[in-house]
């Protein structure tokens, strides 16, 4: 691998090139270049071409029309959006589970990348990875499935069992408090072990020597975790942290659709649910586009404010 | 691959073309052309020969169940020959089909012919999505006959002097409620008459149905009612959407004092395990799952039950279920009622996009399907495939016909104008009877909506009810489950009224002057 990228360098670094070395460069560099199009092209067809689409959230948009007999209304949609009664509460929840998210789940794929790593026995700590990770290839309709027939109040397993043993039945799936908790441990569930992976990984790569002379200055398991593992790990850390924050607004639209019903709405509705009704139920894919237009900058906003943060802190950020 | 076929098909039919009399294709397309009223442009060689060109239909129809059409299903065939078409069939899952047809029209990939519902069709014909059909309609005598242009149900939602598509024109009242004879039996219950039917009797009977294990299978798992029982609403007074007081329509949600006793009822219901306790959860298709799983006996329900016995038994071998349709409940105030179908609210429109060659290949197959030939084969199936008649003169059905459902696109997507889509060539004179009587039992006590088709015309209504009645209606549910008092109702209410509800009423009064 170093050997392949070495060529175009050396030539580079001969300060300002002659026609003629710039031409021996191009020589010797196309198939680089070759390599790197087809993701330059799936980035430009697919990531940035779209982006042309989000015009529409400036005009009324009908898909008899077209894009571009369509009226112009300007900022209209984002007026609507800023002014609707529902704004607020969309927020607040959107706002609130993403910090539950990020306070409690984020934590757990770091805790269990350092558990697993102090288990000696390799089949142990293999099959246990292999547990953990796999409930991150089970789709939500699957997961919230499960927990229906198990919570269901009428019919659901544990509450069959709940009252054989003398107890109430609980309303986990309607009752508004239980909402954000399943949601949450639903989360962790699903994706903490695979969350765990990059920090094993990056476990991995710390030098050993480190333990060592750790071990021989006579550092209990407890202190080599706590200034060896953990501050190898502090920029992982704060990269997965300043992607996270770029989801800030996000927090996917599937899994608290399924979990949605009409007597938990008033903490479950956050934007998704919000541009589904609107956009597709409703048919009203303008209003839709800006709000997702919102959300972006939003959360495009998130990123740049943590990733200067993060700068300011002298830790690397993502670019 | 399907560039292919359509190439190959259109050649192969271009060396048909001499062999191809108006004879063959069963063209009974009327020869309007020549007195020029019509706004098609056909060739003039079209009068002599029919359909020489092959065309290639998109049909969407929305899927609830049971087996699918395979892309070569007889009856495909036997349109795809008959009118030199080439259908092809998109099954929409139907709780997804609205949401689906949204994304299509954004994608610019919307069918040939399909079915939009009341909301989607007026937003979409001030748009120029569907062909205007007052003018052509009178070339298809059969089709002019079945939808008379001066029928509530086909003019309903179009603009006075345009048409846009054919409606669905069936029941008046499709539900009423239901309940299993052999449960009542088993718990020692006599079926209440007509005039004993209130609205405690159905309490008393879903109370013994919930409590004292009706199936006698030694489980306590039978639920007493779903929440899906409109007949309940409509004996405490609460309009079918809308209903006219005082020369005034009002919507539900302005009748605080009827909701107060209905509340007071269900409430009572959920506390003592009558009321599925998961209400809230349960769909509609998921609430037809627990009849058919032996958990439900009384519900209110079409008029399916012959096919709801074979399910039943198929689930549980030892049941042997009678279903008895009945009255709905009396309410407190002696008022009783089933919930109107909103009839004329489906439309089954063709797409604006759609080649005039094509748009009349689509009527001359609607104009063949509502004969009386037509009917039988979209209903009936093929004569030798689906169904035979044996030496005694009599029909009798074939092994395919269940798994291939040849009635498939007549109870989906279009039907002559009807309530008898469900009776066959081999319905025994019983069951038709059975039928008639159905009908004219549930028809009997209608609730119909006063401002039906009129809430599509208010702009506030379009934009927010959707999300106000939502609030609404998690209100409902609230004190329904002992969150909140019965009191909470005039609040949903007042908020229901100021965060736009009043504009509602105002703009539909107005519609309805118009």
């Amino acid at each position: 691998m170093e050997q392949t990228v070495k060529p175009p360098k050396t030539v580079g670094d001969s300060s300002i090139p002659s026609t003629k070395t710039k031409g021996k460069y191009w020589e010797k560099a196309y198939p680089f270049y070759l390599m790197i199009l087809p993701g330059l092209l799936y980035f430009l067809i697919f990531r940035y071409g779209p982006m042309f689409g989000l015009f529409i959230a400036f005009k009324k948009y009908s898909p008899f029309q077209g894009v571009w007999e369509s009226e112009w209304v300007g900022v209209d949609h984002f007026v609507r959006l800023f002014s609707e009664n529902q704004f607020l509460l969309l927020l607040k929840n959107t706002l609130f589970l993403n910090l539950l998210d990020i306070a409690i789940a984020f934590a757990f794929p770091i805790l269990i990348a350092i558990l697993l790593n102090e288990v000696s026995n390799k089949y142990f700590k293999n099959t246990i990875q292999t547990i953990l990770y796999a409930p991150h290839f089970l789709s939500w309709v699957v997961i919230v499935g499960i927990t229906m027939l198990l919570f269901r109040t009428q019919d659901g397993g544990i509450n069959i069992l709940l009252e054989a043993m003398g107890f109430e039945r609980i309303n986990l799936m309607t009752d508004p408090k239980y909402f954000r908790l399943v949601w949450l441990i639903q989360n962790i569930w699903q994706g903490a072990g695979w969350g765990a992976i990059i920090y094993l990984a990056s476990i991995a790569s710390i030098d050993p020597a480190l333990y060592e002379a750790a071990r021989v200055d006579g550092a209990s398991r407890l202190r080599q975790i706590w200034h060896i593992t953990l501050p190898s790990l502090k920029s992982v850390i704060v990269i997965m942290l300043i992607l996270r924050l770029g989801n800030f607004i996000d927090v996917g639209f599937e899994h608290i659709f399924l979990l949605q019903n009409p007597l938990n709405l008033q903490v479950s509705d956050v934007f998704e649910t919000y541009v589904y009704r609107q956009g597709l139920v409703q048919g009203d894919f303008s209003y839709a586009t800006a709000i997702g237009l919102f959300k972006s900058v939003v959360g495009f906003v998130m990123v740049l404010g943590a990733n200067t943060i993060a700068k300011r802190f002298g830790e690397e950020g993502v670019y | 691959m399907k560039l292919l076929k359509v190439v190959t098909g259109s050649l192969l039919t271009l060396s048909l073309i001499a062999g191809c009399s108006s004879g063959t294709n069963g063209g009974n397309v009327p020869n309007a052309t020549n007195n020029g009223e019509s706004t098609l442009s056909v060739s003039p060689t079209a009068e002599v020969v029919k359909n020489e060109e092959k065309i290639p239909i998109s049909i969407a129809a929305q899927y609830w169940g049971g087996p699918k059409w395979a892309e070569d299903h007889p009856t495909i065939k036997y349109l795809n020959e008959k009118f030199n078409v080439d259908i092809e069939l998109q099954l929409i899952n139907g709780t997804e089909y609205n949401e689906k047809l949204k994304v299509m029209a954004a994608s610019g990939s919307l069918p040939d012919f399909y079915r939009v519902d009341a909301a989607t069709y007026i937003t979409w014909q001030d748009e120029g999505a569907f062909v205007e059909l007052t003018d052509l309609l009178p070339n298809y005598p059969n089709l002019a006959e079945a939808f008379p242009n001066d029928h509530t149900a086909v003019r309903v939602l179009n603009p006075s002097d345009k048409l846009y598509a054919l409606p669905d024109i069936s029941w008046i009242v499709r539900d009423t409620v239901q309940v299993r004879q052999d449960w009542l039996d088993n718990l020692g219950i006599t079926l209440p008459s007509e005039e004993e039917f209130t609205i405690d009797k159905f309490y008393e009977i879903a109370k013994a149905f919930a409590k004292e294990d009706p199936d006698k299978n030694g489980l306590n798992d039978t639920i007493g009612f779903a929440a899906n029982n409109n007949a309940i609403k409509n004996a405490f007074g609460i309009a079918n959407e809308w209903i006219e007081k005082d020369g005034k329509l009002i919507p539900y949600q302005t009748q605080v004092e009827e909701y107060k006793a209905y509340l007071a009822f269900m409430n009572k219901a959920y506390n003592e395990g009558v009321l599925d306790q998961d209400f809230v959860l349960r769909k509609s298709t998921e609430i037809e799952e627990l009849i058919k799983g032996n958990k439900l006996g009384i519900y209110t329900y079409k008029n399916n039950y012959n096919s709801i016995i074979s399910d039943i038994v198929k689930n549980v071998p030892e049941a042997e279920p009678v279903i008895v349709p009945m009255a709905p409940p009396v309410g407190p105030t002696g008022l009783r009622g089933n919930t109107n179908v909103a009839i004329g609210m489906n439309k089954q429109v063709i797409n604006a996009k759609a080649s005039d060659e094509k748009i009349d290949r689509i009527l001359q197959i609607l104009d063949w399907w509502v004969t009386e030939e037509g009917t039988s084969i979209m209903k009936n199936g093929i004569e030798g495939v689906h169904y035979v008649k044996n030496a005694n003169g009599e029909y009798e059905i074939t092994e395919l016909w269940e798994p291939e459902m040849p009635r498939f696109l007549n109870s989906s997507i279009f039907a002559r104008p009807g309530t008898d889509f469900n009776l066959y060539l081999w319905t025994s004179p019983e069951e038709v009877k059975q039928h008639e009587e159905y009908t004219a039992l549930a028809e009997k006590y209608p609730w119909p909506n006063a401002a039906m088709g009129l809430e599509f015309y208010s702009e506030t209504y379009k934009q927010k009810s959707g999300d106000l009645n939502n609030k609404f209606l998690e209100a409902t549910y609230k004190i329904i489950v002992g969150d909140q008092p019965i009191e909470y109702i005039e609040q949903a209410s007042k908020e229901w009224l100021e965060n736009g509800g009043e504009q509602i009423i105002k703009e539909i009064n107005e519609a309805a002057q118009k």
